[in-house]
């Protein structure tokens, strides 16, 4: 009997790590596992596709509101022959960016829009605990102790592993939604009540744990992103940096100082890789156009990123 | 502590795993009741305290109960042990309730200040535990049971952690003969059980989880945002957009709570517990007295013997006695749910169903065995009106604000047959909507299947292993993003 229970016992623990590998790959490497050429986004067997001067914009699914549609028709319209695809991931960071690096490299780009946000560096900021402290709330004691092992593992789980295996299923199924906003569908979002989304703000993880940015040079997300930034400019592929929007509530839970090291990290990479920074993480925080504190609204009214984005590109392409 | 949460794994096969290791009764007794204290203080941390309480109160006064040899001191002793209960349950769950109600009475009549409110926790579990305990006393009152002898083995009746937060309700009468069991002559004596975790328990129990696991995390938590969309704010919406929701209502709360009983029934199974079941296929009821014999099952039948009976019993041939006492009954089950006017309506309507068909069925006594009703066509029309009430009904414990509530009662049943929104809604949501689907499909099959955890649980170890990752591979892959709350961890 005892014998059949560890039998037992061990099948539940090699169903449950065998199902762990099945869905760590399936979230960690979706972007490529369907197909390496991306499948209905770039058909090699069309020489007019083949040949099209390619704008890429990747980031986090903050920068999925820049409407690539859109600026592909006032591109059209001032006789610029680029298209631009829209290819934001969600909750991309440049680890996970790093691993579909190729991907970007192997269909050629002119140009690469990275937009990157002070969330893409953020840790958490775990409060020293009193004896009463832990007490009082035993799952933050246990929280605390396994953190640093347990970071890296949350890291690898995306925020809706709902949301990805659909989106993975529809692409296998019909391909891409949207042909130039690939990964994340691109419908319309409601631009919300601007007071409700502070409120809302409150009731989140990232309000209820203190967060901090890691922008130091033994960041992981720091050397990653230089490993990304090396890799383009090997390939000659000109890169343009903007930071993530947020809503007022969000740019206030942070120091000045910690977004001023945030800044600093991006200038000093710019000048290593000879690149252009546009700052817009305060740009828009307080005006009326947000989903939540971290996603534009997808809305005629709430175009004025993708306006601005356009013009950053119109400058490029010029220069 | 969250079933749905990696903290809950963790804790389960450690305590697991020192109960099969560790075979002294008396070590393993102590283990599990300082297990499920910690649980409970995981979730709730300092209001542990309350469970401590309740488990002191009831087995002294329980204890006293017994002893007492006067009716008069008997009552006294109930009298305490009742008091004491549900007066922590009153305060800690319905005082801001009773205090607002006051304070709106106050702005009627005038009064010129507000009692302000205590802005309490609600203790989680602390409905279940009570009513766990209440049973105990009153069944020694009745002279039904005998009471625990030692504190120890009330403690564990009460505080075993498997359905300690969200039930079943366990009765003592049930749970205490299965601690006091003997093991088989054979083997000993006269020792009382260990608990021996066997194989075909641990089978069956696993596979119970792991279907709980995969009604809360698969079911529940996917369509959950579809009800949210439809009743955040109902205004303006299409009768079959409505009627859309409270199904997927309907859905939810069952996969939700049923989960929970299955993962709660699991785990205990594997410990060698038995725990009654929960639920029995309620979308197949076939009457709305049927649907309280499948839902709930652990609190229809606590109402039903410590609430309705003491209330109609005696005057049963009345009919006004046997309405009125369903009406009080299901009026106080609606407010055991929560402190709030929406569950009072729910319980109500419950009220009104069950006391119509009891009058239906007391002025037509024969009408089931009509051959309408005996074909399969005739049970079908049953089933269909029976849930087409029971979806109304799921509104009122759905939708807290008034005006919306009322709004998509009167859409529920004024149908409007407009139909451009809802189909705009079913392709928003088509993955929610294939869920509901599937879930028809696996209910029907269950149905037929009878209890399908416990077939599962005798299949080849080879087959099992395939239904194990059936079940976890699409609880993986289409994981919400956090562990979502069970519903009735607010209750």
């Amino acid at each position: 009997m005892i014998l059949l229970n560890y039998k037992i016992m061990m099948i539940v623990f090699s169903v449950i790590i065998v199902v762990g590998i099945i869905f760590s790959v399936s979230m960690d490497q979706y972007i490529q596992i369907y197909d390496p050429d991306w499948y209905g986004l770039l058909s090699y067997d069309n020489d007019k596709v083949k040949d099209e001067k390619k704008i890429f914009i990747i980031g986090s699914s903050s920068v999925y509101a820049i409407n690539a549609t859109y600026i592909n028709e006032q591109l059209a319209l001032n006789e610029k022959n680029y298209q631009v695809y829209n290819l934001a991931d969600m909750s991309d960071t440049p680890r996970k960016r790093f691993a579909s690096i190729q991907n970007i490299i192997s269909n050629e780009p002119e140009i690469v829009v990275y937009g990157l946000g002070i969330l893409e560096f953020m840790i958490p900021l775990y409060p020293s605990y009193t004896t009463t402290d832990f007490i009082l709330n035993p799952d933050q004691f246990i929280s605390y102790q396994f953190n640093d092992m347990m970071e890296p593992i949350r890291e690898q789980i995306p925020v809706s592993p709902k949301d990805r295996t659909l989106m993975l299923a529809k692409y296998i199924i019909r391909g891409p939604d949207q042909h130039y906003h690939p990964f994340i569908n691109f419908t319309e979002t409601p631009i919300n009540d601007f007071e409700k989304i502070k409120e809302e703000w409150q009731t989140t993880s990232y309000a209820k744990v203190g967060r901090h940015l890691d922008v130091s040079d033994s960041s992981i997300q720091v050397n990653q992103l230089k490993k990304i930034l090396m890799e383009l400019q090997k390939n000659d592929i000109k890169i343009i940096i903007i930071t993530n929007p947020y809503h007022r509530v969000l740019i206030d839970s942070f120091d000045d100082s910690e977004i001023s090291n945030f800044e600093t990290m991006l200038k000093n990479n710019a000048n290593e890789f000879n690149f252009d920074t546009y700052l817009f993480q305060d740009k828009y925080a307080d005006l009326n156009i947000w989903r939540e504190a971290l996603h534009i609204a997808i809305q005629p009214e709430a175009k004025i990123f993708s306006d601005d984005v356009l013009q950053i590109i119109l400058k490029e392409i010029e220069e | 502590m969250l079933f749905n949460s990696i903290d809950f794994l963790i804790f389960f096969f450690i305590v697991l795993g020192i109960i099969a290791i560790w075979k002294y009764r008396r070590f393993q007794h102590i283990f599990i009741i300082i297990s499920s204290f910690f649980f409970l203080y995981y979730t709730d941390n300092y209001l542990v305290v309350l469970l401590l309480l309740t488990i002191l109160l009831h087995f002294y006064t329980g204890r006293e109960i017994f002893k007492s040899v006067s009716k008069k001191r008997k009552k006294i002793f109930l009298t305490i042990g009742l008091a004491g209960s549900l007066g922590l349950l009153g305060f800690f769950k319905y005082s801001d309730f009773a205090i607002a109600q006051f304070n709106i009475l106050g702005n009627v009549i005038d009064l010129s200040s507000e009692i302000p409110l205590l802005n309490l926790a609600l203790p989680i579990g602390i409905s279940f535990y009570t009513f766990q305990s209440l049973s105990y006393i009153i069944d020694i009152y009745r002279g039904s049971l005998t009471p625990s002898k030692t504190l120890r083995e009330y403690a564990f009746f009460v505080a075993f952690f498997p359905p300690l937060v969200a039930g079943p309700i366990l009765r003592a009468s049930q749970f205490l003969p299965q601690l006091r069991e003997k093991i088989e002559q054979s083997h000993t004596t006269a020792r009382l059980r260990q608990i021996v975790i066997q194989s075909s328990n641990l089978k069956f129990g696993l596979t119970l989880m792991a279907l709980g696991f995969f009604k809360k995390m698969f079911f529940a938590d996917n369509i959950g945002p579809l009800v949210s969309n439809i009743f955040s704010n109902p205004i303006g919406m299409e009768s079959f957009t409505i009627m859309l929701g409270a199904v997927a209502f309907g859905i939810q709360i069952y996969c939700d709570f049923s989960g929970y009983s299955d993962i709660a029934i699991g785990a205990a199974a594997i410990f060698g517990f038995k725990i009654p079941l929960n639920f029995n296929k309620p979308f197949f009821a076939t009457s709305p007295t049927n649907f309280w014999k499948r839902w709930h099952i652990s609190l229809s039948t606590w109402v039903r013997d410590y609430l309705y009976f003491p209330l109609a019993f005696k005057h049963r041939k009345s009919d006004v006695v046997v309405y009125s006492s369903l009406m009080i009954s299901m009026v106080l089950m609606g407010l055991w749910h929560g402190a709030s006017w929406n569950f009072l309506i729910w319980g109500g309507i419950h009220g009104i169903f069950l006391a119509t068909h009891t009058i239906l069925r007391r002025r037509y006594p024969r009408i089931t065995l009509h051959p309408f009703f005996q074909k399969n066509i005739g049970k079908l029309f049953s089933i269909v009106i029976t849930q087409y009430l029971m979806f109304f009904t799921f509104i009122a414990f759905r939708v807290k604000d008034f005006d919306h509530m009322l709004y998509s009662m009167n859409k529920y049943i004024f149908i409007d047959f407009a139909t451009a929104k809802t189909i705009e809604i079913i392709r928003e949501n088509e993955f929610a909507i294939s869920l509901m689907i599937l879930f028809a499909a696996l209910h029907f099959i269950s149905f037929k299947q009878g209890n399908l955890a416990e077939k599962i649980s005798k299949f080849k170890l080879r087959f099992w292993v395939l239904f194990l990752a059936t079940i976890f591979l699409p609880i993986a892959l289409f994981y919400v993003g956090s562990a979502q709350e069970f519903i009735y961890f607010e209750f």
